[in-house]
């Protein structure tokens, strides 16, 4: 019976004539979904550096012994590993010449020095289904079965170490969400009650000229869901702020800590996320404060 | 069409509104409650339209008991009545024409609908200049033409009006009157409580008295002193 454009004028005018209310509710749900997006970016530029660092290859040194048949063998053996997406033979002539290069106006301190001091090596990528620490740990027990390798380099427990945090966080991340979200839920419902307390005429009178529960509650709840949408705009337009702060990096962090430079923000799917919550935690706090407070006026009393 | 029952309303243990009322109510008849404050003429009211609902007893309208209605019940009740309140009750910031066409609006009818019928409810009330006028701007007499044609737009075969010149002088209550009188003329059932009986009894039909809950006059039932003659 409602029209979309009734309940859609009614809402817009409620959300007109209360502006200060709607600032308010808006920001309260802001605040909240801001916290939580925060914990969104860190998650994504956590996995992004942990993404980096699983990039890096397994370093397995061979012993001076090896010669080139040997090293073929080899080669073709940790080819077949399923793990493994490629070798690259680093003989000791390149390492020599890479570590010159990277010492780059020191590299006069290599002077004297034999050229065979650094051993060859095998740079070994892995396929990107098994960058994990799950995988890295029994695969580097593998490798080091091999007589051709005398010492194995690999970033195990910085993995792992990551990895935990991004587990730890992926709970967290709904665990503080969960509890900003209710106690965000109990303010807005409570700010949207004292509004309501405010429109008791206007609500009574409907009331009076026969609106059914839902003719009255509809425009409320669409009314809260706007403000969510307000709300989860503004804690995006907060963290796009907090995010081009540490990017553009004024106070020159980006020295201490290189991967602020490279800090991604919030993906289109995340965006959603927090809007979506946004509105659900608008319309479902005025639901919830309208509910037993309407049924419980009576049009008459009002003025 | 309206029966009450053995109606009784208390609102505490010992405080009685209304006791043992009978009463029935015909189509086309134009009622006036009357008595002094307290009499329990809006809480009558209120009953017809489920505000409150009786301590004891039964009040039916339209063959329906009210006290089986639902909320969505109590919301079809009272699309199907028109109220008249001595404050008006005006929606301050809608215009004179909104504030008619949002009972409409309310009843399902389309937007551009209810504007239709507002704007020729204020065409016959002589207030069409006014239309865009929000109730500020309005005076008394004017307010209450407004909320009477609020009453009016869904086109309602009861109207109950709760001392509707309450807030009125003299001649905004006169006009009221013949408001009333016009009304009347469609064919509509209404009653009205006013404590002044000497403005709406020569339109009457029927004039029932009350005093302390109880009726203690009825011109149809010919109960009571024989003061109220129509």
């Amino acid at each position: 019976m409602a029209s979309f454009g009734f309940v859609s004028r009614r809402a817009g005018h409620g959300l007109r004539q209360h502006c200060a209310t709607v600032a308010l509710t808006s920001l309260t749900i802001a605040l909240t979904l801001s916290v939580f997006g925060g914990m969104l970016l860190l998650q994504i530029n956590l996995q992004k550096i942990a993404r980096g660092w699983s990039d890096v290859q397994l370093t397995a040194y061979l012993a001076p012994s090896v010669g080139a048949a040997e090293l073929a063998a080899l080669q073709s053996r940790l080819q077949s590993f399923a793990e493994i997406e490629r070798v690259h033979h680093i003989s000791q002539d390149q390492a020599w010449r890479d570590f010159q290069a990277a010492l780059g106006a020191q590299s006069a301190l290599l002077d004297g020095l034999p050229r065979d001091v650094l051993p060859a090596s095998l740079e070994i990528t892995l396929r990107p289904e098994f960058r994990d620490a799950v995988t890295m740990e029994p695969l580097a027990a593998r490798l080091k079965q091999q007589q051709e390798i005398t010492q194995l380099d690999y970033p195990q427990r910085w993995v792992e170490r990551l990895g935990l945090a991004l587990s730890a966080l992926r709970w967290l991340k709904w665990l503080v969400a969960g509890v900003l979200v209710l106690a965000s839920f109990f303010i807005v419902s409570n700010m949207i009650r004292l509004a309501l307390l405010a429109r008791r005429d206007e609500i009574a009178l409907l009331q009076w000229l026969g609106a059914s529960e839902a003719l009255i509650q509809t425009p409320l709840a669409l009314e809260g869901a706007v403000q969510g949408l307000l709300g989860g705009a503004g804690g995006l337009g907060l963290l796009w702020g907090v995010y081009r702060l540490l990017r553009d990096d004024p106070a020159g962090l980006a020295e201490l800590l290189p991967a602020l430079a490279l800090i991604e923000f919030l993906d289109a799917m995340s965006i959603a996320l927090i809007v979506a919550i946004g509105i659900l935690l608008g319309a479902s706090a005025s639901l919830f404060a309208s509910r037993g407070m309407i049924r419980s006026w009576k049009a008459s009393t009002a003025q | 069409m309206i029966q009450f029952q053995q109606v009784e309303k208390r609102f505490t243990p010992t405080l009685s509104a209304l006791a043992a009322i009978n009463l029935e109510i015909h189509k086309g008849e134009l009622v006036l409650l009357c008595g002094p404050s307290g009499a329990g003429k809006s809480t009558l009211l209120k009953l017809i339209y489920r505000e409150e609902e009786p301590s004891a007893g039964a009040v039916i309208v339209a063959g329906q008991n009210l006290k089986t209605l639902n909320s969505q019940g109590v919301a079809r009740l009272r699309r199907r009545i028109g109220l008249v309140f001595q404050e008006f009750k005006l929606q301050a910031n809608l215009t004179a024409l909104e504030n008619i066409a949002l009972a409409a609006e309310v009843a399902g009818v389309t937007k551009r609908a209810a504007h239709e019928r507002g704007s020729q409810l204020l065409d016959e009330l002589g207030m069409a200049a006014r239309r865009d006028a929000k109730p500020a701007a309005l005076s008394g007499g004017e307010q209450q033409r407004i909320a009477v044609a609020r009453a009016l737009v869904n086109r309602p075969n009861l109207i109950l009006a709760d001392e509707p010149t309450g807030n009125l002088d003299a001649a905004a209550a006169a006009d009221t009157l013949r408001l009333f009188k016009a009304i009347r003329q469609q064919d509509s059932t209404i009653i009205i409580a006013s404590h002044d009986v000497n403005l709406f009894q020569d339109i009457a039909t029927r004039v029932v008295q009350l005093d302390q809950g109880r009726i203690v006059a009825d011109s149809a039932a010919g109960v009571g002193t024989a003061e109220w003659r129509l």
